[in-house]
């Protein structure tokens, strides 16, 4: 075995936060996130050999990554369902103040997705992947991963119920006093 | 990224769907020449009369999010699409941002060190 080079540890480093970025939207669980990245981190190891260098050693990880995520999941196929099926179902988000999303408004609306849209969009629209490789990593065809993408997205703004603007000028103090009056009673 | 997003979203831009279950003020917006109203101000269900909302297919709570089909469709796709984009780097670089845990400085060190000592 030749072991991993200096700079190829290093490299492994730098990429461990990305690594977790990805395996927390796929688990939805930042243990079970770093124990994913943990094992990522000693298959790789292990199977440096399989690694060319020059090639791109974070679509390399992040391969095997999701690899291990989804063989986990078929062994934990209960808890996938549970995931992706009943708790998706009875989801809604109300955000608090009309048109605006927060940051735990989006992440409960895309931990309801399946993981399969999930994975593709955050690996096209976060992680900064190419459909091609996005497909590549996920072992899927190009077509695959760009028609996850697009159903992600239109659940996405289902679930978040973004609206557009309209063309009706909006007036800003008639649309403040709404908002408060349908913010108060809802408390 | 330094753009910053609030600019796309305006107050205008809240679902109708959303406001229609509370009741609100009661205000009608009428324009004089009659045409459609400039605000819409809906009031709660049972106090609209069905006739009025036949016109009105997008207030329907069963329907899915507003959408208007003879609307620029274009546009309002992009800046929805550029909306989710960003909250969804938002939540990714947010973890990402994330100082390195212990755990993984000491699993590739260790590891290194085997590597080195075979």
């Amino acid at each position: 075995m030749s072991g991993a080079s200096p700079t190829l540890k290093e490299a492994m480093l730098r990429l461990v936060p990305n690594l977790r970025a990805f395996a927390v939207s796929l688990c939805g669980n930042v243990e079970r996130a770093d124990d994913l990245v943990q094992e990522t981190l000693l298959k790789a190891w292990n199977s440096m050999d399989g690694f060319q260098e020059g090639t791109n050693l974070r679509a390399w990880l992040f391969t095997i990554l999701r690899n291990t995520y989804f063989s986990e999941c078929r062994r934990r196929r209960r808890e996938v369902e549970d995931r992706d099926g009943s708790k998706a179902a009875d989801l809604s988000v109300h955000p608090e103040q009309p048109g605006h999303l927060d940051m735990a408004d989006f992440r409960k609306a895309l931990d309801s997705l399946p993981a399969d849209q999930r994975e593709a969009l955050v690996l096209v629209g976060a992680a900064g992947f190419s459909y091609e490789e996005a497909a590549a990593i996920s072992a899927c065809a190009v077509g695959t991963i760009k028609s996850r993408v697009n159903r992600a997205r239109g659940k996405l703004i289902e679930l978040l119920s973004i609206s557009p603007p309209h063309e009706y000028g909006p007036d800003a103090a008639i649309e403040a006093i709404i908002s408060r009056t349908a913010r108060g009673g809802s408390r | 990224m330094a753009n910053n997003g609030s600019a796309e979203l305006k107050p205008g831009s809240a679902p109708q769907a959303r406001r229609k279950r509370r009741s609100s003020p009661r205000r009608e917006g009428c324009p004089a020449d009659g045409g459609q109203p400039l605000l819409r101000v809906i009031h709660s269900a049972d106090r609209v009369p069905s006739a009025d909302r036949v016109r009105e297919p997008s207030l329907d709570m069963n329907k899915p999010p507003f959408r208007r089909p003879d609307g620029p469709a274009g546009m309002l796709d992009r800046t929805v699409q550029a909306q989710i984009g960003r909250l969804l780097r938002d939540v990714f670089a947010d973890v990402a941002a994330e100082p390195v845990p212990r755990r993984f400085i000491e699993l590739l060190a260790a590891l290194d060190i085997k590597e080195k000592c075979r």
